[in-house]
């Protein structure tokens, strides 16, 4: 498997969020139809269904293109997305105005550090697995 | 349009090469041996940080939305 290393590094890297990805939407779709949360399901939607996606194939592209010159352990590699992709998150919601993200900044500071250990395990465990599946970075 | 459709249909079966539709072999079993490969092991550090972070999520549970939605 020669080919198309870089195609097949970001669909290693989407491989992980997109089904994780179903389960939350699951899940907010719960909290607004069955229990009547207002969640703005449309607004909050645009990041976890557009942004983090895209963002962990691109991530595992950019690991891919790295690999060769800078070991980076690829565990510390994704644990640094964190750093780039909450930021980004707070921001769009203050930009579509979804008030119970953009207005619980405190916890979204406590959900940090959890955020970088889970992204830290998942790449480490899970992206590292599907990049050796798919022959990428082996 | 018959005579343009058969000129069209020639011109494309000249352009493209036939495809084999029977696969030179089953690409599953090699698949699966790949799956096989590798079995993956968590160190016990990795154990601790999963368990502090189920720990933290249990305790604080407000930070399940921010975590669903920056996941």
């Amino acid at each position: 498997m020669n080919t198309h290393p870089y195609l097949r590094a970001y669909l290693a890297g989407i491989a992980v969020p997109t089904p994780a990805m179903l389960c939350g939407l699951a899940g907010y779709l719960i909290l607004r139809y069955v229990f009547d949360v207002p969640v703005p399901i449309e607004r909050m939607a645009v990041f976890p269904l557009a942004v983090v996606p895209n963002a962990w194939g691109l991530w595992n592209v950019l690991y891919l293109a790295l690999h060769e010159h800078w070991h980076l352990p690829i565990g510390a590699h994704g644990a640094v997305l964190p750093l780039i992709l909450i930021p980004g998150g707070y921001v769009l919601a203050r930009l579509l105005s979804i008030d119970f993200i953009a207005q619980n900044a405190s916890w979204m500071w406590a959900a940090f550090p959890m955020a970088l250990i889970i992204y830290y395990l998942a790449w480490k465990y899970l992206v590292n697995w599907c990049n050796h599946l798919l022959g990428v970075a082996a | 349009m018959k005579p343009e459709e058969d000129k069209i249909r020639e011109m494309l079966c000249q352009a493209l090469p036939p495809t084999n539709p029977e696969m030179k072999q089953d690409l599953w079993p090699r698949m699966l041996r790949r799956l096989d490969e590798r079995h993956v092991r968590m160190s016990w550090v990795d154990r601790i940080l999963l368990l502090a972070v189920s720990a933290g999520v249990i305790a604080f549970p407000a930070v399940i939305p921010q975590l669903l939605y920056q996941l």
